[in-house]
């Protein structure tokens, strides 16, 4: 049990002392980019969401894509850029910002 | 200590896990079965003609070290890349892929395996062409369509070493390469039997007439081409998905349309077009199309083919003729068809064998592990590798995983703006634009509506949202409504602190806004807001001092739109960060112009002419 709340309390002295060291709160990024494509390119966007290109507009877009195009109606849309756990700042986003719950296409297949 | 030790070893942990690993192998295929459809994995429907080995992944797996055993690695990718070309048998589990094509056979590639996806039986098959064809389910038929085909026999006479001086129709032919050089100006009847052919006045098909047994048959047949007994066979080819100039009912096919279709029926193998492509230049080089009578306007691709190769094989190929040579260069061709067409576009900078070795390894490394590499990657590995032979593949995929480390999280969906405008706009000339019309918009998405907040959201749940401003273009031209809608955007992330960003313009059609203000305009001031457009791009994109908005507001106000240009300081906490021009301003002032219509709310248009 001793051990035990050692561990915890030093798992929090040092997420405290990353947190400081990589999120600075009057450093924060504003505009940030999650980038996406189909599997072979065929439709790419970039979700800026901090300047209103959201995953509703992406949709949209793509929407549009598919019925321009109706032999790609079956694509589907992955994320391309990687989740960086060590951005604490974005920690928050990630779980809120629906742009990352998209299934992540690794470059290998791309 | 042991605090220490537990501090360290925490860190530890958290760096462990800190960077999202890209999932190991084993896991790729819960990864895909998750995220794709599940039609294009281990086989869910018994077509399996529009899928590739790939999508077999265990059957892969063991077919793979068998094939590396008999077959050149650029053999396997192009085996990896084809389609499965029958259908896939549930029970037997019976996969065929196309090895390789001859002009009147085709090597396939028959396995059978498991219900566990291992082979059990693999064997090479050799079919011939007509035989191949039928089975594809062509159709023999006495109701015969109309007749537009190449003369084959001339065509592949090349091969013989004949010359070709010129195909003058494509009409129908027999399908004969022992003869080449005989009268064919008819579809034979053989003495077995043959069909008396009728021409209706048909579409969408092309016929082929082959001799009823092997070539080197000896017989009685009246086609001196044909020497066989037997009765002449009809193979019909359905052209109706053809690309064909004047539509599918055309009778008279340019040639490079008749050899694309010869190559889609497989009558063609793509080494003989590439060998007959090159050799052609020497013949004929201002027009290789033998059906363009010399005209160089109908045929300017080809022309431009010929000149850099010709000028290509002058200036590093001095010792060039013999046949061998047209087929190591069609192989180069064949197998890297993109940078063999760099190559001979720069006559001044021969490739060399080692340099060449080194595209061939890339290009490999890239068609095994399905990369699609860019440009830039590919250069950057070849700067970087110390061996082009062996250890090239391990160096190479040691430096793709630290370029793709160290790429920066920007934007893939830039707009080339002036190519767009050229596009959209390029036609449009003032003296004839009397009845045209033309229009700005700028378009305001303010973070918070109705109010001059430059942003809002919470740092700390990092949603901030500080707008966008973007711009419309729109003409009415000779009965043609052109628009071209975006706006100016930062290439990669952006932090309050940062200074100028390379700037990007995308397309932000169909995105929202709070407030729009569109005037009309005369040519001339939209030739003048298209050409601000343009110049403004030298700008590099400074959140706090040369934004979206400031962007916005200089090409409007260039064609006198007269909007205010109102700054605000950026205010995080209890430190401002500079003062700019900003979405939430611009929506307020926009409401205030008295010229101009005003739009509140919406989602502006698409982009219609990219």
């Amino acid at each position: 049990m001793k051990y035990f709340l050692c561990f915890l309390l030093s798992a929090i002295l040092c997420f405290i002392v990353v947190a400081l060291l990589f999120f600075n709160k009057n450093n924060f990024v504003i505009i940030d980019h999650v980038n996406f494509q189909t599997k072979k390119k065929e439709f790419t966007f970039t979700v800026t969401a901090a300047k209103g290109r959201d995953v509703q507009m992406m949709e949209r877009r793509f929407q549009d894509f598919k019925e321009e195009n109706p032999e790609y109606k079956n694509l589907k849309l992955y994320r391309t850029t990687p989740i960086n756990y060590l951005k604490i700042g974005k920690w928050v986003g990630y779980r809120a910002n629906p742009a990352w719950t998209y299934p992540k296409l690794p470059f290998w297949k791309r | 200590m042991k605090k220490l030790l537990f501090l360290t070893s925490t860190l530890f942990v958290f760096i462990l896990f800190a960077c999202e690993k890209e999932l190991p192998k084993n896991d790729l295929n819960a990864f895909k079965n998750n995220t794709t459809t599940v039609d294009i994995y281990e086989p869910h429907h018994h077509e399996t003609h529009d899928k590739k080995l790939a999508h077999f992944p265990t059957l892969e797996e063991n077919l793979l070290p068998i094939l590396r055993e008999k077959l050149r690695p650029k053999d396997i990718a192009r085996i990896r890349n084809s389609f499965v070309s029958s259908h896939f048998d549930q029970e037997k589990r019976s996969f065929v892929f196309l090895l390789e094509t001859h002009y009147d056979y085709v090597f396939k590639l028959h396995i059978i395996t498991n219900e566990e996806y291992q082979i059990e039986n693999i064997n090479v098959v050799k079919i011939d062409l007509f035989t191949e064809r039928i089975n594809q389910g062509f159709t023999l038929d006495e109701m015969i369509s109309r007749v537009s085909f190449i003369q084959i026999d001339q065509y592949l006479s090349f091969k013989g070493g004949g010359s070709v001086d010129q195909i003058e129709e494509c009409l129908e032919l027999v399908f004969d390469n022992t003869n080449p050089s005989g009268p064919l100006n008819k579809p034979p009847q053989g003495t077995g039997g043959g069909t008396v052919i009728n021409l209706p006045a048909d579409e969408c098909m092309i016929l082929v007439t082959v001799c009823g047994c092997s070539p080197n048959h000896t017989g009685g047949s009246s086609n001196p081409n044909c020497t066989c007994t037997k009765p002449d066979k009809t193979m019909f080819i359905n052209t109706c998905n053809e690309t064909i100039a004047g539509g599918p009912s055309n009778k008279d096919l340019d040639y490079w349309e008749c050899v694309s279709i010869l190559l889609h029926a497989c009558l063609l193998n793509e080494m003989d077009l590439l060998v007959r492509r090159l050799k052609n230049c020497s013949l004929d080089p201002n027009d290789i199309d033998p059906n363009g009578g010399g005209n160089v306007s109908q045929n300017p691709a080809d022309k431009a083919f010929c000149t850099n190769w010709l000028s290509y094989q002058t200036e590093c190929l001095p010792d060039f003729n013999t046949n061998e040579d047209y087929e190591d260069w069609a192989s180069f061709y064949f197998n890297y068809p993109n940078l063999f067409e760099s190559t001979i576009a720069n006559s001044s900078d021969c490739m060399d064998e080692d340099e060449f070795e080194c595209y061939a390894a890339l290009i490999d490394f890239d068609i095994k592990h399905e990369l699609n590499l860019t440009q830039q990657e590919g250069s950057i590995i070849l700067e970087e590798v110390t061996t082009c032979g062996e250890g090239f593949e391990e160096e190479a995929t040691s430096i793709l995983f630290t370029m793709k480390c160290a790429q920066k999280a920007s934007s893939e969906e830039a707009i080339n703006l002036e190519e767009n405008m050229i596009a959209c706009f390029g036609d449009i000339n003032c003296y004839d634009a009397q009845n045209s019309k033309f229009s700005i918009t700028l378009y305001a998405e303010q973070p918070i509506s109705n109010s001059r907040d430059n942003w809002s959201g919470n740092p700390l749940l990092n949603n901030i949202r500080v707008g966008h401003t973007y711009l419309e273009l729109k003409s009415l031209h000779n009965y043609e409504s052109n628009n071209l809608v975006f706006g100016f955007y930062p290439q990669w992330d952006a932090s309050i602190r940062s200074g100028a960003i390379p700037m990007e313009i995308r397309d932000d059609g169909r995105k929202p806004y709070t407030v729009a203000v569109t005037i009309d305009l005369t040519c001339e001031e939209f030739q003048e807001a298209i050409a601000k457009s343009l110049e403004a791009t030298q700008e590099d994109y400074n959140l706090k001092d040369y934004n979206c908005t400031s962007y916005g507001i200089e090409v409007a106000n260039a064609v006198g739109l007269g909007v205010a240009y109102t700054k605000s300081p950026w205010i995080f906490g209890n430190t401002t960060f500079g003062v700019s021009v900003n979405p939430g301003d611009l929506g307020e002032d926009i409401k205030l112009l008295t010229e101009g219509e005003i739009t509140l709310g919406g989602i502006a248009p698409r982009s219609n002419c990219q």
